[in-house]
């Protein structure tokens, strides 16, 4: 069986295209296996496996774009399975890598969209700093992610079969400016992880981070329930080992220091010594965490108001059915809460969740998200008087409509 | 084999002699936890959904893949559950103090328990999707004398057009020895889940039928089985109904 699948890859991360109608009928055609593979859940280990499952003679990674890094992967799988033929070519239909003989015609690649927007290096670095992840879907195991390594050196003592343990879209990152020395050569060669340095962006995501301990954050966290302030004076973007801390369940990341590997940056978790690694007891062990410190969707917010708390001047007070505003503080409605208000000196604003949004609004939309928020429309006849209908209808055109 | 509901590379498993083919996939707890885990749709909290429409003073009867982790904390926290579950590796983990309002079928129940005497029963949508059309009307009008007379069903429904807008592409799990693979695929009205195995000692294929209902046809079952019903809730992926037993 001849499996084929379509990528794009933006700054090493690789992308999954959709098959569009006509390259669904050539596979169908020419009894190709039209493949897709989810990169951002998946490990290097997984990928072998699957490869296995599926029995594939020929696989063929056809490019769209330019990428190193679909090369190195496609290296890695040949390497590692002798049994199946791997084979990249590109949109021209150039051969990158192997002998793709068995394909005649040209593969229609029209109208398949290209990922543009690359997974930002500044978000994983976040996610690897603060422990947040945008998908907290819960599964066991959990994959690992974004790694740390202290210095180069030390990639020596690792085993390499932690890296194939990483999902094919992650980072390893090097608390070192760029350097390719004999550690990381060695290691390019064995796994293809992404890699990044600490010069790799131009400023450092983790000096824009601010730094809680555990009883402080509880008592911000408190201070949100009961006022619906959040405060982030010195406009950090987001919270260190945040996850760790608040205790999400979700743990994606390892912190490899000469002195020990920790589920954490500040090391307040230390789950083995480098000569002791053993890469499923150290998973294992990295579940132990501590006690969620509010109901998850809480936790899962808090982040995004702390970092939207940054984007203004002043204090902010956000409106979300877990904290006080006008009305008392409550569970929340069933289904997932889709937008917050934000209230300060500059002014009322709204924020999408699901698409990230921000727009400018006023007190009455603000009391009347509250009380849809809090399932308490009995209150607004009384607070919003005569502009009670009017008020309504806009709110429900905004919010239904767009 | 052939009526067997396997698709792509599980029925090339499947068709191997060396590769059992389990017709009860419950029968392998591996396959058990990976189905439980992959059914859930998050949309909705289901602590906050029982807590918000259970009272402590109710006496509820679950029907069937219910989480023993959400059995102790309800039952914990006062609420008088009780579950019906013939599935003996669905129920471990639940707590050995609540392990009397366990049972293994409807019969068993009502032996010990008697007829009507259910203020609500709750049906998840994952017991729902396991009923042919004909098999959940029959359901429905069996579970009546089960309830008091001013009883209610709360139904959740896992909802078609998004299941089939979000089939699951083949994915792996290792774990621990054993490489867990599982994908779906969309049979007109129907939903087949279909998992493969493999490890040291053995090597597996399973699969479960899940039946795709509208909320519309739900109504129309509750109206034939002398029920009237409303929507709780709305959501993308999942709606949550409500029945009352009608005479």
């Amino acid at each position: 069986m001849i499996g084929l699948t379509v990528l794009s890859e933006s700054e090493g991360w690789l992308h999954q295209l959709d098959p569009t109608d006509a390259l669904t009928t050539f596979c169908e055609q020419h009894r190709f296996s039209m493949d897709r593979y989810d990169y951002d859940q998946h490990t290097f280990l997984d990928l072998l496996d699957y490869m296995d499952f599926q029995e594939f003679e020929h696989y063929l990674f056809v490019l769209r774009g330019t990428g190193e890094r679909t090369l190195r992967l496609v290296a890695y799988l040949q390497q590692r399975m002798l049994h199946v033929q791997f084979h990249l070519i590109n949109e021209r239909g150039d051969v990158l890598f192997g002998d793709p003989y068995f394909l005649n015609g040209t593969i229609p690649l029209d109208g398949m969209a290209v990922h543009t927007q690359p997974i930002e290096l500044q978000d994983a670095l976040m996610s690897l700093f603060t422990g947040v992840y945008p998908d907290t879907a819960s599964r066991e195991p959990q994959p690992l992610r974004h790694v740390y390594v202290e210095t180069t050196d030390l990639l020596d003592s690792i085993t390499p079969t932690l890296f194939d343990q990483m999902t094919i879209n992650s980072l390893l990152y090097i608390d070192q400016s760029t350097r390719h020395d004999l550690p990381v050569i060695e290691l390019m060669s064995r796994t293809p992880v992404l890699l990044a340095f600490s010069d790799t962006l131009p400023f450092s995501v983790r000096d824009r981070l601010a730094t809680f301990e555990r009883s402080e954050l509880d008592a911000a966290m408190q201070q949100w329930h009961e006022t619906g302030v959040v405060l982030n004076p010195e406009q950090r973007i987001g919270i260190l080992d945040y996850a760790t801390i608040a205790g999400m369940p979700a743990s994606h990341r390892l912190f490899i220091w000469s002195d020990g590997i920790y589920a954490d940056y500040g090391k307040r978790i230390l789950l083995s010594i480098p000569s002791d690694l053993n890469v499923c007891q150290l998973r294992e062990r990295q579940l132990d965490d501590w006690e969620a410190l509010l109901p998850i969707p809480q936790l899962a917010l808090y982040p995004i108001l702390f970092q939207l708390a940054s984007a203004f001047q002043g204090t902010s007070q956000f409106v979300t059915p877990y904290s006080v505003f006008e009305l008392p503080r409550t569970e929340g409605k069933l289904g997932p809460l889709t937008m917050i208000g934000i209230q300060n000196k500059e002014g009322c604003f709204a924020f999408e969740l699901l698409t990230n949004q921000l727009f400018e609004t006023d007190e009455v939309f603000l009391a009347i998200l509250e009380a849809d928020q809090k399932e308490r429309f009995d209150v607004l006849p009384k607070r919003l008087g005569t502009d009670y209908e009017a008020a309504i209808q806009t709110y429900k055109e905004l919010i239904y409509h767009g | 084999m052939d009526d067997r509901p396997l698709f792509g590379p599980f029925a090339r498993k499947g068709s191997y002699s060396r590769v059992q083919v389990l017709d009860h996939l419950f029968a392998d707890d591996r396959f058990t936890a990976l189905y439980q885990e992959t059914s859930i749709l998050p949309e909705v909290d289901e602590l906050m959904l029982y807590r918000r429409y259970l009272q402590k003073d109710d006496r509820v009867l679950l029907h069937g893949n219910f989480s023993p982790h959400l059995f102790n904390l309800l039952c914990a926290e006062g609420y008088d559950l009780h579950l019906v579950e013939p599935e003996l590796n669905r129920i471990t983990g639940i707590s050995e103090k609540y392990l009397n309002r366990v049972y293994g079928l409807s019969n068993e129940l009502i032996d010990v328990m008697g007829s009507g005497v259910f203020d609500k029963i709750v049906l998840p949508g994952t017991t729902i999707a396991r009923y042919s059309r004909g098999e959940l009307l029959l359901f429905f009008r069996n579970i009546r004398h089960l309830l008091t007379m001013n009883g209610r069903l709360l139904v959740n429904i896992h909802n078609a057009d998004y299941l089939k807008r979000h089939v699951q592409p083949i994915a792996s799990r290792r774990v621990q020895d054993c490489t867990l693979f599982y994908g779906q695929k969309v049979d007109r009205d129907r939903l087949i889940f279909n998992t493969y195995l493999k490890s040291a000692s053995d090597e597996k294929v399973g699969y479960v039928l899940e039946h795709l209902y509208e909320t519309d046809t739900l109504f129309e079952f509750a109206k034939l089985s002398r029920y009237r019903g409303r929507t709780l809730y709305a959501g993308k992926s999942i709606s949550i109904l409500e029945f009352d037993k009608i005479g």
